[in-house]
């Protein structure tokens, strides 16, 4: 009876702490991007390790252990198969690898703009943050609030950097927002996050022209991308009844779930 | 001595956890199927470690989770000490080293705890409704994890030193010194 009673009481106090340091953390984030700077030092080399491992296995049972059952059949042939595919898997893998550089490259030399390529390493595994995580940080010049782009495309901003690795915010996150525009009307908005694997546009005007099918870039008001990066396309409009702006949906140009290499603009006008 | 090992083996289940389940949405599996390895650890000390130490473990637990997303601090940490507590009341009555109750009550804990973060945390309704295939999912992962995974830690904490800490449920101060 003693025993419940502590444990009731405790539970009861450590409740209330996190209430407490939730509405805290609300008020001031920069604590919690704090925190997850202090944490990314711990975790990072774990993660990447984690990362290596994973995919050392994935290849591994990609390439070979699938392979085993059939191989009774036909031995030789199988291997040669086997070799194949994991020559072509190999070759795949540096074909999209090379893309993604050359759409890199192209953007640094049609922008001017400057960066650093990195590498996806992990993503938040609660499910309820869109954020990933890379390989470089602030030793590479990283830091808070840097665009982060595949190919032309908007992906996120970094919104925490340790030495050796970086948090990136994805554009879908629901804390999320970029300031925007029509790129063929010019109609001003803010690109929203809403958690789901689509962004919605909030804050253009009734009368404004917006079709499904408009490209959607940034306006460069929010004073962190750089203007004319593609955000997405417009998927739906619908004209809210008596209300003052419409309501109209964006889907992220960028692959948001198979993020693999990412440019972090470092330096743009 | 009892003390400092499962804080330290809270810590470390937690990050290497969270760097797992990273690791594995990062190649490519989906959400659903990353299991919950610091919910895993809150479920374990409610049954071998009911006093109010185990709370300050759950609440640590949850702290690690909140603090790695960069977001708010607290709404992990609270659905941790909650579960904690649901369970660790009733734990006396649950034949824990039965693998069908531990699956079950690890479903029921997990769905319970994301149930908690998302009322704690802001817009509830839509994301509860939004993704509650991935909370499902997770549940089911998670708790098909736990009877492999509680003997692992009953190994690192060595079985009879935790379940003398159960025998003693005392405060932070008689478990640590």
């Amino acid at each position: 009876m003693v025993r419940q009673t502590r444990i009731i009481s405790s539970v009861v106090l450590f409740f209330f702490l996190s209430l407490i340091l939730t509405a805290y953390s609300v008020r001031n984030p920069e604590v919690g991007k704090l925190g997850v700077a202090v944490y990314q030092l711990f975790s990072s080399p774990v993660q990447g390790a984690v990362h290596n491992s994973s995919t050392f296995f994935s290849s591994v049972w990609d390439s070979y252990v699938w392979l085993v059952g059939a191989r009774i059949e036909n031995r030789t042939l199988k291997r040669e198969l086997s070799l194949m595919k994991s020559e072509v898997a190999r070759l795949r893998e540096l074909s999209q690898e090379a893309e993604a550089l050359r759409k890199i490259l192209e953007l640094r030399e049609q922008t001017g703009y400057k960066g650093v390529v990195t590498s996806v390493i992990g993503a938040d595994p609660s499910g309820w943050v869109r954020s990933v995580t890379v390989d470089r940080g602030s030793e590479d010049g990283i830091g808070q609030q840097m665009p982060a782009v595949l190919g032309g495309a908007v992906v996120g901003q970094v919104f925490s950097s340790a030495p050796d690795s970086s948090q990136v915010l994805l554009l879908t996150d629901r804390t999320s927002g970029v300031a925007a525009l029509v790129q063929r009307s010019r109609a001003r908005g803010i690109v929203l996050g809403n958690g789901s694997d689509d962004c919605i546009m909030e804050y253009v005007r009734e009368e404004e022209d917006v079709v499904v099918g408009d490209t959607i870039v940034t306006s460069g008001f929010d004073g962190i991308y750089p203007k004319g990066l593609e955000i997405g396309l417009v998927t739906k409009v619908k004209d809210r009844k008596g209300g003052m702006f419409k309501e109209i949906q964006v889907r992220p140009t960028a692959d948001l779930t198979h993020l693999e290499t990412l440019f972090i603009l470092t330096e743009y006008e | 001595m009892n003390g400092v090992r499962l804080l330290l083996v809270a810590v470390f289940v937690s990050i290497l956890g969270l760097s797992i389940g990273s690791g594995l949405i990062a190649i490519g599996l989906p959400r659903a199927f990353v299991p919950e390895f610091a919910l895993l650890y809150v479920v374990f000390i409610s049954f071998y470690v009911a006093s109010s130490y185990g709370t300050f473990l759950a609440f640590l637990c949850g702290l690690i989770v909140d603090i790695s997303s960069g977001q708010l601090l607290g709404p992990w940490a609270g659905a941790f000490v909650l579960s904690y507590g649901a369970v660790s009341l009733i734990s006396d009555r649950i034949y824990v080293e039965s693998g069908f109750s531990l699956v079950f009550v690890t479903i029921l804990l997990t769905l319970f705890s994301h149930t908690v973060y998302l009322l704690i945390s802001v817009d509830p309704l839509t994301q509860l409704f939004s993704d509650w295939m991935v909370i499902v999912g997770k549940s089911f992962t998670t708790a098909f994890i736990a009877p492999l995974f509680f003997p692992l830690l009953r190994w690192m904490l060595s079985y009879s030193q935790v379940d003398s800490i159960r025998a003693r449920g005392g405060s932070v101060y008689s478990i640590i010194f």
